[in-house]
């Protein structure tokens, strides 16, 4: 099984490698966002609850904490919507060469895991250089959090649905998720947000970022969300790549 | 066939494989009213911080934000995967003697179109589901169809250059993104940075439409300008992904 998933992951990684522009723009994205957005608005404070404990934070520092998670996991969902796209037909065709289910899962996943690893990379190096969190570690255990949950996302969303379609649900979904929803600015945010893919992982990044101690219950939820959502993206896989019901 | 005659059936048939399939239908109603509401919603939760330089109430322009980001976004990553889709047979096309310009004309009306049809819907949507009433929803529409325009060239520009819809959709995004914040008028923002994004002028007509029920004729230029360069240079970089076949050159 280990060579069989060491191959599919070294062939999906030298694809990859074969498109330059794509590594590219996920070198340069993240620092066009995050570093306008850090510079656009305006130089004040603001009081903020984070945790419990009530903060007077810069807005700069607010907005780059935020970004962060959102950019990392806006960049990830959208390269695994469309991962999961080129490689349904391949994998489908890998399934009937004798592939099985769990060796393509694993590779797929690892392959997810790279690109949440290397758009992680890139943001927290961009946020890095203007904002200090109080719990490095922490921060970007959430931010690598935040790109595989969103990862995952997008792996659902581009089975679901067409590119097409993908591409809407990823434009809107992370950026009114995280910036707006789980923005620790709002203070009467409505209930069902705490059902969204951001909640945890955001408050958890947040917490990181501004509160000496990490609280481990919102990376335990962080944590449990990305677990539930892959175990939905791997059933959703499974059904398509399964070719035995392809009759 | 005259030259006309093969504009229209290029338009009829961009269109109809538009309009074939029936989630582009649900998406043109159900995105703008989603967004709309969305944006309404979430911009509704924050307490009136005094940098918040907001010319209505953050519900309305939350709202307002929400269908123009939803109509501009529509219109770019429609305009950016017709561009991808229609280029090898555009080339096929050029090669079969129907001139690259005709192509890109038929290309264009279709987008146009769209465009207009997504601006009636999210101004239709808009005035449901604003809890105030619109001042002028015609100017409102105007502001709207703008936006959509401005975003179907940036989705060919970008297409055109960059003709993979990973990498497309990745520049978009970000860039719609990005231009949402910038055009919003949430943060006082220095005029200088606002003035290089594209959706700020059809989000002040609409702003003006819905809150003041006037028309901001002078937003109208600067939008026709992002229209006249987008449009120019998605032109020049369409023309010259197609055009080389057709003189018997390499396709880039």
């Amino acid at each position: 099984m280990r060579s069989r998933v060491t191959t599919a992951v070294t062939m999906g990684l030298r694809e990859f490698r074969r498109t330059p522009v794509l590594l590219g723009l996920l070198a340069v994205l993240p620092v066009y966002y995050i570093g306008a957005f850090m510079y656009i608005v305006p130089d004040t404070s603001l009081p903020v609850t984070i945790d419990g404990e009530s903060l007077r934070v810069p807005l700069a520092d607010l907005i780059a904490a935020l970004m962060t998670p959102l950019t990392a996991g806006l960049l990830a969902g959208i390269v695994g919507l469309f991962v999961m796209q080129s490689s349904k037909e391949a994998d489908g065709r890998l399934r009937l060469a004798g592939f099985r289910s769990r060796e393509l899962i694993v590779s797929r996943v690892s392959l997810l895991a790279a690109g949440g690893l290397l758009v992680s990379g890139v943001s927290l190096g961009v946020v890095l250089l203007g904002f200090t969190p109080a719990s490095i570690p922490g921060f970007i255990a959430g931010t690598v959090l935040a790109a595989l949950t969103y990862g995952v996302f997008g792996v659902i969303v581009g089975v679901s649905v067409d590119r097409l379609s993908g591409v809407y649900v990823m434009l809107f979904a992370p950026t009114v998720d995280v910036l707006l929803f789980q923005n620790p600015m709002a203070t009467e945010s409505p209930r069902w947000v705490t059902l969204l893919p951001g909640y945890f992982v955001t408050r958890a990044t947040m917490d990181a970022a501004f509160t000496t101690g990490v609280d481990g219950i919102q990376f335990l939820g962080a944590v449990g969300y990305f677990a539930v959502l892959l175990l939905v993206g791997i059933v959703v896989f499974y059904r398509v790549t399964d070719v035995t019901q392809e009759k | 066939m005259t030259r006309t005659r093969q504009t229209v059936a290029g338009v009829r048939a961009s269109a109809r494989s538009f309009f074939r399939k029936p989630f582009n239908i649900v998406l043109l109603v159900v995105l703008p009213a989603l967004s709309i509401q969305l944006y309404g919603i979430s911009l509704a939760q924050f307490p009136k911080f005094e940098f918040f330089t907001t010319a209505a109430s953050l519900a309305t322009t939350g709202r307002i934000t929400g269908a123009v980001f939803a109509t501009g976004a529509l219109a770019g990553v429609l305009g950016l995967f017709q561009i991808i889709s229609a280029r090898d047979a555009d080339r096929r096309l050029s090669i079969c003697g129907i001139p690259p310009r005709d192509l890109l004309i038929s290309r264009f009306a279709t987008l146009v179109g769209i465009s207009v049809i997504i601006a009636a819907v999210s101004t239709g949507t808009l005035v449901v589901l604003l809890p105030d009433s619109v001042g002028a929803p015609v100017f409102a529409f105007v502001g709207l169809v703008l936006g959509s325009i401005i975003y179907a060239m940036l989705g060919i520009l970008v297409g055109s250059v960059l003709p993979r819809e990973l990498e497309g959709s990745l520049v978009l995004v970000i860039l719609a993104d990005m231009d949402n914040v910038l055009a919003s008028g949430i943060f006082q923002i220095d005029q200088r940075i606002t003035r290089f994004s594209p959706l700020s002028y059809p989000h002040d007509i609409v702003t003006q439409a819905v809150v003041d029920g006037t028309f901001a004729g002078e937003k109208v230029l600067p939008a026709l300008s992002f229209v006249a360069v987008f449009g120019v240079l998605a032109v020049v970089t369409y023309s010259w992904t197609v055009e080389p076949v057709a003189t018997g050159g390499e396709a880039a």
